[in-house]
């Protein structure tokens, strides 16, 4: 009788990736959903010629700024809770980053009033000012929330970085959406459409701090890396107001002279598939990097 | 990769790269601020020597000059649904004639154009450069000509500053909406410290 070796599957080092929520997955899930939404309810709008009562419009406009929370309540939360080693604090730092917006950046934002002074000036004043007026503002403050409440006891990876940041740019944007909701009259596919730009940038640009404020973590770490990553942050930021703003003027015609605000979509969709893939290709090859790295050393 | 308990104290690279951001963020919005000032501020020379008059207007705003009813005009392109208008013209006057006179002119011939004018105050004032004249505050409803927008009248706000020069009044002309007519007045008394006649 001959004996059968006894063999044990070697652990996979990054097995333990799957015990939490895969955090790409549920993000590209939420916004596809968003875009499929916001894009139903336009066109739907559009095609069957439906008119609402203007109350009933503006409550409609103030629910659906509350949509992306309840989708990402509804697709990451979910997943998170039902993960075997779940993210902590995930609602608290969405909180945070919801009062940062609404404490901070709204009365910042009306104080530099950009639309009264960059509007009309040349695209590289518009870009720089906006820049340093709202970019700097938003992304420093999504930053501050991470780096002042879960950065030393819960970003153990880039992915729980990428986590927590979409957290808080999910409570950011919600905080903007229903700003934009109370100030404005527009109609409901405008709004929405607005409402979903403003998701859609806030959480395509957020991984770029999470990758620098993971990387903050490491004792050695380069003391530029978190003012890099807040500049190109804050870059993004200011292309997508300035942007959108040049993709939403259609062509004059004998017909039309207005606005096409759904091309100022384009400029979110490309943020996010561009954001979110060359983002995920960076936190993977940086993790498979430090692997072998670690691997090397023992 | 999984950093685990991490609880150390902050070394000293982590602790100046946290300074670092906020420092920068800070300076950023600080010249942000700077950087408004400087776009908002800035203006461009008006220079016109056949009525000898220099002035600088707001670099946003459009320029139209050599109409028939003024020499020059600025507008703010931005300030919607009423145009900030900066207005200069010269009208020719006997001799013996008084600012007062010109204002008179300047009220019968707008109380048959403008809808709901009223004059509301006439004080004496100097000019930056030391001229003395008289300044009118009036209100009208600015209506939209184009009949197809449909736009509720707009009630605006102006000023009107008279001097005399040698068989010449000049007639400086401050006009915004009047919820925002003292914040835009600024760019008038920025245009007015730049005239030279």
């Amino acid at each position: 009788m001959t004996s059968q070796p006894y063999l044990l599957t070697p652990q996979r080092e990054e097995g333990d990736r799957y015990l939490q929520r895969r955090v790409w997955r549920t993000a590209w899930l939420e916004a596809t959903l968003l875009l499929v939404i916001t894009a139903a309810l336009v066109f739907g709008t559009r095609l069957f010629e439906l008119r609402l009562p203007n109350t009933l419009e503006r409550a409609l406009s103030f629910g659906y700024a509350a949509l992306p929370l309840c989708l990402w309540l509804g697709i990451s939360y979910t997943a998170e809770r039902r993960a075997l080693q779940p993210r902590r604090n995930l609602i608290a730092v969405l909180v945070l980053g919801g009062l940062a917006a609404s404490g901070v950046a709204i009365p910042l934002t009306e104080l530099f009033s950009t639309e009264e002074w960059l509007s009309t000036t040349t695209g590289l004043n518009r870009i720089i000012g906006y820049m340093l007026t709202i970019g700097v503002v938003h992304e420093f403050l999504k930053y501050a929330v991470l780096r002042y409440s879960v950065w030393r006891t819960e970003l153990n990876t880039r992915l729980d970085a990428v986590a927590y940041a979409m957290a808080a740019a999910i409570g950011f944007a919600t905080a903007l959406n229903i700003h934009f909701a109370l100030n404005n009259t527009l109609s409901l596919p405008s709004a929405a459409l607005r409402m979903t730009e403003i998701t859609l940038a806030q959480v395509a640009i957020s991984p770029i701090m999470a990758f620098a404020l993971y990387d903050m973590r490491k004792p050695t770490v380069s003391i530029f890396t978190p003012l890099v990553g807040l500049l190109i942050a804050s870059l993004f930021n200011a292309l997508s107001i300035v942007i959108r703003a040049g993709l939403i003027v259609s062509g004059v015609s004998r017909t039309s002279t207005s606005n096409n605000a759904i091309y100022g979509l384009g400029m979110a969709v490309f943020l996010v598939v561009v954001l979110f893939t060359v983002m995920s290709f960076l936190v993977r090859s940086a993790d498979e990097r430090e692997l072998l790295r670690a691997a090397e050393v023992r | 990769m999984r950093i685990e308990e991490y609880a150390a104290p902050l070394s000293i690279r982590q602790r100046l790269a946290s300074y670092l951001v906020i420092v920068a963020a800070l300076v950023a919005v600080l010249y942000g601020f700077n950087y408004r000032e400087g776009i908002v501020s800035a203006t461009f020379p008006f220079i016109n020597r056949e009525a000898g008059i220099t002035a600088r207007y707001p670099a946003r705003w459009l320029l139209e000059e050599g109409g028939s009813r003024f020499v020059l005009r600025a507008q703010d392109p931005a300030a919607l649904p009423f145009k900030t208008t900066i207005r200069l013209q010269l009208i020719p006057i006997g001799s013996g004639a008084r600012p007062a006179d010109i204002l008179d002119l300047l009220d019968v011939d707008r109380a048959s154009r403008l809808p709901a004018y009223r004059s509301l105050s006439r004080t004496p004032t100097t000019l930056p450069g030391g001229q003395r004249g008289q300044q009118m505050i009036y209100a009208y409803a600015f209506i939209d000509p184009n009949p197809f927008l449909q736009a509720e009248p707009i009630t605006v706000r102006a000023l009107d500053l008279v001097v005399l020069r040698a068989g010449q009044a000049v007639v400086i002309t401050y006009e915004a909406k009047s919820d925002v007519f003292e914040k835009h007045q600024h760019y008038f008394d920025a245009f007015l410290r730049s005239l030279t006649f």
